[in-house]
């Protein structure tokens, strides 16, 4: 088992490594975007001082840009805040912005690049003139990605603010419209959740881990693969403990035709990170992926594909999974009368590019 | 413009100082934007990182410390600096009853 | 054991297998390569740093090696890799030293928030530690490097490393990076500078980097306490002028000078803050380097 999975699952297991070894664990801990997130799980697991002096200053330098990053996170909600209230609309972060406002584990050690909101699609026009008049421009996209994405994607192009040079998406669903699992929005928006004393809002726990786990399964991108992952692992363990909570989880994955992604999120946080899940829902998300088969197949791309340190030339079957879950997610997204000519499109694009 | 106002420093503690001589580099750490204010605005800021004012107590601050020309519209300027540093964040200005 | 007492064929050996292993100031770096003019240059410029075996820790691994591709063969390339992958575009085969310098200088500039990372030339006299800071051009590397071969110790070029804990400006004594006419400048000034390689046409201009002193290389353990914080300006046939600055605009003169001052939000803010507290602040202009060197000494002393 890779250093980084025993360390994320038995930080204490850290305390016997030796130097090499710290350097890889360092190593694949920068590459995976988790290196503040591990130095959150060795703060609080109280052996954040027992480390060795050298990985202790990377772990340290990577806490302090963390730190630096929620004050900038911070600021940044607070200036969407005050762009979109003329609009009087329920604000609703998702993802890492919202694990923050949240407070949520998953928030800790956290860095991303951009905020992500939900919006009601009749809305979302009024929104996008709102950004614009704070600052905001769409990111410079030739007319066919701004069509593509206008007409089938479940957000609008990103936006990017002209003189902080933040980036902004806003969502009207979580999944393509043409994605088979697509949810109906308006379950999404019925169910969320104000954080108090505040504009900012949530989807409902079990939402924001269903959106986690669509958004890392169906997405086709394994890049930020395992910290994505330690997200839902920190999000099922911190909600595990409310009542009725797996129940209600498996209820939100119907309502939102997010079964799949619930069976794949809970299966592979327990095969990778050992979260805790009670062994008849985890049987039972198995078995609805009856076919064992096709079960066996993707087991091997997930648990490939999602373990860290991808690049360090060591792995090649990482990336060849990771290029097949990234096949996968666009077949699911898109009926093949889209799919087609869409990555036509793409490869012909990049051949212009070549060419000129 | 308010006539009747309190400065104070925003409520979250975000906003830090140093003072060298009659210039002050403020940091605002939400923002991370940094700012180098001299003489009367520095002068200000040096006021209100030590206590609330309220805007005749500012003035008449100003008054005692510094040779300001007759036609200097001292209650102008105040206002104007006030309102620029809190568009900044750097403080905050509540309407006094 | 120093790279100067191995063979070049043991260093290329090295550099083409599992990465040759460097001590270089506070950080433990691991290069490969098969580039041979990267192995030049570390022979060249590098001699008096150590190599470490391999049961230290290694703050950052990176290689330098040509892409993979067919354009290889047409017009050829070299990548930057750091814990393996690109950060950067890849460049002329050419430049694969300078590179390989550049590279570092990011690594250590994004990562290592331990300190404030200043655009900065240190070096130092009697315990004092002179920090040159300030825009490309502003001619701060033409003057410690100057300063360097006349008996200051280089603490680092490019980059001051501002411990937030202790004050301390920490050494990285590396090759000083000399651009365009500083090379005439520094070869005439002191014929017996070793300069490496000189490559052409970077984005840079033309690039060449300086050997830092053995006695630097042999120090790098000890820090030195900043007393002077100067923003050069070399301007042809000025007078030699130390203007006092302001703290405070030197502070915001520093902030903008910064890599990582976003990165360290307050406790950046508050470092700033005590090396202005601590140091006299000036603006220099300068056209004559002995004139300099010799006011500066006499600060110094």
């Amino acid at each position: 088992m890779s250093l980084l999975r025993t360390a994320f699952i038995k930080p204490e297991s850290v305390l016997s490594l030796d130097l090499p070894q710290w350097s890889q664990l360092i190593r694949h801990a920068r590459r995976a975007n988790v290196l503040a997130r591990l130095g959150f799980y060795l703060k609080t697991a109280g052996i954040l001082e027992k480390i060795p002096a050298q990985p202790l200053l990377h772990i340290k330098s990577s806490l302090t840009f963390a730190k630096a990053f929620e004050c900038s996170l911070q600021w940044e909600i607070h200036c969407i805040e005050a762009a979109l209230k003329p609009l009087d609309i329920p604000l609703v972060f998702l993802k890492g912005s919202a694990y923050y406002v949240a407070g949520n584990s998953a928030a800790k050690g956290r860095i991303f690049s951009d905020i992500d909101i939900l919006v009601p699609e009749n809305r979302l026009l009024e929104v996008e003139v709102a950004l614009i008049n704070a600052g905001w421009i769409t990111s410079t996209l030739d007319p066919y990605d701004q069509k593509y994405y206008r007409q089938w994607m479940h957000e609008i192009p990103p936006m990017r603010h002209l003189r902080r040079q933040t980036s902004i998406d806003v969502h009207h669903n979580i999944l393509p419209k043409t994605c088979k699992f697509s949810p109906d929005a308006n379950k999404l928006l019925a169910n969320t959740v104000q954080i108090p004393g505040t504009n900012a809002w949530v989807l409902a726990p079990e939402d924001r881990i269903l959106h986690s786990a669509t958004h890392l399964f169906n997405g086709g991108e394994f890049e930020q693969g395992f910290r994505d992952l330690s997200d839902l692992d920190l999000l099922l363990k911190e909600f595990a403990s409310q009542e009725n909570f797996w129940t209600q989880l498996r209820y939100r994955a119907e309502v939102l035709n997010q079964q799949t992604a619930l069976c794949y999120a809970l299966r592979y946080t327990n095969k990778i990170l050992n979260t805790p899940i009670p062994p008849e829902i985890l049987n039972n998300a198995a078995n609805r992926r009856n076919a064992k088969l096709s079960l066996f197949f993707l087991d091997l791309l997930f648990v490939s594909a999602l373990q860290p340190g991808y690049g360090c030339h060591n792995n090649p079957w990482t990336e060849i999974a990771r290029f097949c879950l990234f096949v996968r997610s666009h077949w699911l997204k898109m009926p093949v009368s889209l799919l087609l000519p869409h990555l036509l499109k793409k490869s012909l694009k990049q051949m212009n590019k070549l060419i000129a | 413009m308010l006539k009747n106002y309190t400065v104070d420093l925003p409520p979250n503690g975000w906003v830090w100082f140093r003072f060298w001589e009659d210039e002050c580099v403020v940091f605002h750490e939400l923002s991370g934007q940094i700012h180098l204010i001299a003489e009367m605005g520095a002068f200000l800021l040096k006021l209100i990182s030590e206590q609330p004012y309220t805007r005749s107590q500012l003035l008449a601050h100003f008054v005692n410390s510094f040779e300001l020309s007759i036609d200097f519209n001292l209650e102008e300027f105040l206002d104007k600096l006030i309102i620029e540093y809190q568009n900044l964040g750097l403080l905050t200005v509540t309407e006094n009853s | 054991m120093k790279l100067s007492a191995s063979s070049r064929k043991s260093i290329v050996q090295s550099l083409a297998g599992k990465g040759l292993s460097l001590r270089i100031g506070s950080f433990n770096i691991r290069l490969r390569s098969s580039v041979g003019a990267v192995a030049d240059h570390l022979i060249c410029l590098y001699g008096a740093f150590n190599i470490l075996d391999g049961l230290d820790f290694i703050d950052f691994n990176v290689a330098i090696n040509p892409p993979l591709s067919l354009r290889r063969y047409l017009r050829p390339q070299v990548n930057f890799s750091f814990d393996g992958y690109f950060p950067f575009k890849p460049l002329p085969y050419a430049q694969a030293p300078a590179f390989f310098e550049w590279g570092l200088n990011w690594c250590i500039a994004s990562h290592s928030n331990q300190f404030l990372i200043i655009h900065a030339a240190a070096v130092e006299l009697n315990g004092q530690a002179f920090i040159f800071a300030g825009i490309p051009g502003s001619g701060k590397s033409t003057l410690s490097a100057a300063m360097v071969c006349r008996g200051w110790r280089l603490l680092s070029d490019e980059m001051t490393l501002l411990c937030l804990s202790d004050g301390l400006a920490y050494p990285v004594p590396r090759p000083v990076s000399l651009k365009n006419q500083s090379l005439d400048i520094i070869r005439q000034f002191s014929p017996d500078a070793i300069i490496g390689s000189i490559v052409n046409d970077t984005l840079k201009g033309t690039v060449g980097h300086m050997r830092p002193p053995d006695s630097s290389v042999e120090r790098s353990a000890t820090p030195a306490l900043p007393t002077k914080v100067i923003f050069p300006k070399y301007k042809q046939g000025s007078q030699t002028e130390l203007a006092p600055l302001s703290k405070a605009k030197a502070l915001l003169k520093l902030a903008e000078n910064c890599f990582n001052y976003s990165a360290l939000g307050k406790e950046g803010f508050d470092g700033l803050g005590r090396l202005c507290d601590a140091t006299d602040c000036y603006d220099f202009s300068y056209s004559n380097l002995d004139e300099a060197i010799a006011l500066f000494t006499e600060l110094a002393s």
